[in-house]
């Protein structure tokens, strides 16, 4: 009830035609199928055949020489792999057929060559609950092995007023920075060999039977295939447009995404429910890099720094001993100047935004009005602690910038994207299939691994209840789990994302008091921090 | 539409408070409640004497088998497997009785089966009065060997045809419409479990009903029944909500005089070696569709029993229990 709750809030925007991303092929299941179909979804007992070449005479997920698997992961990358590793690992699903679809070719690189090749410049901050999962699945102790970078203190501030926040006491790991390729790697290894794993395919076409019907999906490849499945679970997806300057790596995803625009006129809601999207862009682009810090003798490098720019936040993940990640959200134009910089020009720019202390906006009244608010929540948070043991969070300077990485600097652009539904009739979604969201706070790989603990959940529950594989509830039920999570953390991240990106005086008020509030009170940063690790 | 169905709630409702009233008024301490239409309107004395002859004609009858009830559900079976249709709360109970009837077979040690995907291997279930084999599919999945028995042609029928379209179940499955007294009586082989869900509170005799259940079980076998209890609160939660406020079941599905007290239940079966082993109350949540366990067993409850009689059950001739 909550995910329709939430699902009539949400601004839905209709998309009009499908475009496949790869060969600009316009192709769905059939509109003109749809309409045949409603005739014969009246009722289930009227039919005496018992196989779904009676449901229409065009049906094309009827064909014979279809191969036939129970699960079908189409998409790899992070989550299609994850779903893989946790479906081979379970005792009530290892004994399914299971096929994933990966697009990219085959490589050989091995882990040990991965640890020794230069850092990668897509990283994630993998959260506790993920590295749980990791280690469930046998993959973090490989990742481990090959390099991971603890972050034990993060550090966001406000160029627009003095607030700050810092979490972590310096020894517990709050999260991991891990190169993308190096997860997506370690999870193949784990790939067991029972599962059959396919490179280089490409799917032409999807031909997805209409609700409450009996068919299964059909997939057609580009080598001219087809492939039935009982469940079809979407992975990652890719988005078009990604620019790609100097060598950054993109991964080889093969899966739908939704086009806006197109001439087609909308179709009812009944006829593609999960080609809905709630989605808009945030006329951003992300700046990715790996950059030389300047070492330090008895610091190591295990802070997280993030300072919110008027355009965008600046963040700076610890990767190892004198380097570092970067991901700095800024103005398409600016992305576009800081690429086309040279690596010395580069490396200013980011200490200047780093230590720059210039306002856009700056006046005396709001000043002192900041600093009465900030001291006004340490004595709020002094009401929680005993005064000795109260702690103000102490503010730190990052440490400077004295290279880049060659051919690390790479740019895509921001969007958030949530599927109104995720699920279909014997279709799923999981991962950035289902959802994108803002990389100021670091959790759309985490949203997609806490995806594919709770689809393995439901389908070990629903298969231990006698349901077929894909039944309704067992989709729906994972669906309303995961929009009642994955919804609350889009919302917050979206609401960050706007109000820090004002530099009107009221907003940047409220925001400085609010960051005072949850840095001096101690209850509310604690509740932050489990729910986080939770 | 809905104006006239809140009508017609608010008419049943005031027929049913007349009846509460005139009860209270001619001082009866437990009014006997009636089955309350406003056809079915009459005073406390003649429902009193009613209840007697009813309770009597139950208790002396020998068979469990009521044409009835059997033409009712058979009326409604175009519908077992509508999504939406009037048998959706017996669909969303899968959840609780598919696990009671797993973990209860896998706890008495019926199944040694290691496979994850179906604990039930090897194990062969009767479902009695399966309608449209809601519970029998669910069962045959988890690997048990099923047979769904149902006095109705038409639901025997709508079971068949919906099995039909799984092929995972062919060989695990079959159906039998027959009466349970003439099946049990014409047995070829007992079974590890019977499972009689939601059936209890349809049939004439409780007493016949259990005794061919038990006919047709093996030596530590298990029954296991779901149905509801005989209280002031089932009248209300079972008949004026379900079937007149909320409209969860077609009215007139349920007879208040039918439900199944527990305790009664329990000395019934364990007079026949059939040992409670779980009991357990059940609570529907309408406009979720979903139920849950709760400790509460006054409305709707579920059984686990054993039979741990080393013989096969009693003789006709033996007493039987009063269920009033």
């Amino acid at each position: 009830m909550t995910t329709k709750v939430l699902r009539s809030l949400q601004v839905v925007k209709k998309s009009g035609s499908l475009q496949c991303v790869v060969c600009g092929s316009r192709r769905y299941s059939t509109s003109t199928n749809a309409e045949s179909f409603s005739t014969n979804t009246s009722s289930n007992t009227s039919s005496t055949s018992t196989n779904s070449t009676n449901t229409s005479s065009t049906s094309t997920y009827s064909r014979k020489d279809a191969e036939l698997f129970d699960i079908v992961v189409a998409g790899g990358g992070m989550a299609g792999f994850a779903m893989a590793c946790s479906l081979g690992q379970s005792k009530v699903l290892s004994s399914l057929r299971v096929l994933v679809l990966e697009g990219g070719p085959h490589t050989d690189a091995s882990l040990e060559a991965l640890s020794a090749a230069p850092h990668d410049n897509r990283v994630c901050a993998i959260a506790p609950p993920s590295v749980r999962l990791l280690d469930k699945l046998g993959v973090w102790h490989d990742i481990c092995g090959v390099r991971t970078g603890p972050v034990k203190r993060m550090q966001v501030w406000d160029s627009e007023s003095d607030a700050m926040i810092a979490f972590g006491d310096g020894h517990r790991a709050l999260a991991h920075i891990v190169e993308n390729r190096v997860t997506v790697a370690a999870l193949r290894a784990r790939v067991p060999s029972s599962i059959e794993v396919r490179y280089g395919a490409r799917v032409q076409s999807f031909d997805l039977p209409p609700p409450a019907t009996d068919g299964l999906p059909l997939l057609t490849l580009r080598d001219g295939g087809h492939i039935r499945a009982r469940l079809l679970v979407r992975g990652a997806s890719v988005v078009r447009g990604a620019s790609v300057v100097r060598g950054a790596s993109v991964e080889h995803l093969e899966v739908w995404t939704v086009c806006r625009g197109g001439n087609t006129a909308a179709r009812g809601t009944d006829s593609l429910p999960w080609w809905q999207h709630c989605s808009s862009r945030y006329g951003q682009s992300a700046v990715v890099a790996t950059l030389q810090l300047e070492r330090e003798e008895n610091e190591s490098n295990i802070t997280a720094w993030q300072k919110f720019l008027p355009n965008g936040p600046l963040a700076i993940l610890p990767l190892r001993h004198g380097l570092s990640s970067l991901v700095w959200t800024t103005a398409p134009g600016h992305a576009q100047a800081l690429l086309a910089m040279d690596a010395r020009s580069f490396a200013d720019a980011i200490n200047s935004a780093l230590w720059s202390n210039e306002r856009a906006h700056s006046a005396p009244w709001l000043e002192s009005l900041q600093r009465r608010g900030t001291q006004l929540a340490r004595d709020v948070g002094h009401l929680f602690s005993s005064a000795t043991a109260a702690q103000v969070s102490s503010r730190l300077l990052p440490p400077p910038v004295v290279g880049v990485v060659e051919d690390s600097r790479a740019s895509f652009p921001l969007a958030l994207n949530h599927a109104v539904h995720y699920t279909a009739n014997r279709v799923v979604l999981v991962g950035d299939a289902a959802h994108r969201v803002h990389p100021l706070a670091g959790q759309g790989a985490n949203l997609g691994f806490g995806d594919v603990a709770a689809l393995t959940t439901a389908l070990e529950t629903s298969l231990l209840l006698g349901e077929t594989l894909g039944s309704a509830s067992c989709l729906y039920e994972y669906e309303r789990i995961r929009q009642r999570e994955n919804l609350v953390m889009l919302a917050a991240i979206d609401a960050l994302q706007k109000l820090y990106s004002s530099t009107a005086p009221p907003l940047v008020l409220l925001r400085a008091l609010g960051l005072a509030a949850v840095d001096a009170i101690a209850p509310i940063k604690e509740k932050i921090e489990a729910y986080v690790q939770r | 539409m809905i104006c006239k169905k809140i009508m017609n709630s608010c008419s049943d409702l005031i027929s049913l408070h007349r009846c509460c009233l005139k009860s209270l008024l001619c001082h009866q301490s437990t009014p006997a409640w009636w089955h309350v239409m406003p056809q079915n309107y009459c005073t406390v004395r003649e429902i009193n004497i009613k209840t007697e002859t009813y309770q009597n004609t139950r208790h002396k009858q020998q068979s469990s088998f009521n044409d009835e009830e059997v033409r009712k559900f058979g009326a409604l079976s175009d519908h077992w497997w509508a999504r939406d249709g009037p048998y959706k709360p017996l669909h969303s109970l899968n959840r609780l009785r598919v696990p009671l009837v797993r973990d209860g077979l896998i706890s008495t040690g019926a199944t040694v089966s290691k496979d994850g995907r179906q604990p039930l291997e090897g194990v062969t279930i009767l479902d009695v009065g399966c309608g449209g084999g809601i519970l029998s599919e669910p069962l045959a999945r988890l690997g048990a060997s099923v047979t769904g028995l149902d006095a109705s042609h038409k639901s025997i029928e709508a079971a068949q045809q919906h099995s039909s379209l799984d092929a995972d179940l062919q060989g695990r499955l079959q159906y039998k419409c027959c009466d349970l007294d003439t099946f049990s009586q014409r047995l070829d082989q007992q079974y590890d479990a019977v499972v009689a869900s939601e059936v209890l509170e349809h049939v004439d005799s409780i007493e016949a009903f259990i005794e061919s259940c038990n006919a047709c079980l093996k030596p530590s076998g298990s029954l296991f029944l779901t149905t509801i209890n005989r209280t002031p609160l089932s009248f209300l939660g079972a008949i004026v909500a379900a079937e007149y406020l909320l409209r969860i079941v077609p009215v007139g599905t349920h007879t208040w005089d039918k439900f199944v007290p527990i305790e009664a239940l329990k000395k019934l079966l364990e007079e026949r070696g059939l040992q409670t082993r779980l009991q357990h109350g059940m609570l529907y949540a309408p406009v979720l569709d979903r139920w849950c366990w709760v400790a509460d067993t006054s409305v709707n409850y579920a059984l686990h029993a054993v039979n741990i009689a080393p013989e096969s059950p009693m003789s006709p001739e033996s007493p039987t229990s009063s269920l009033s």
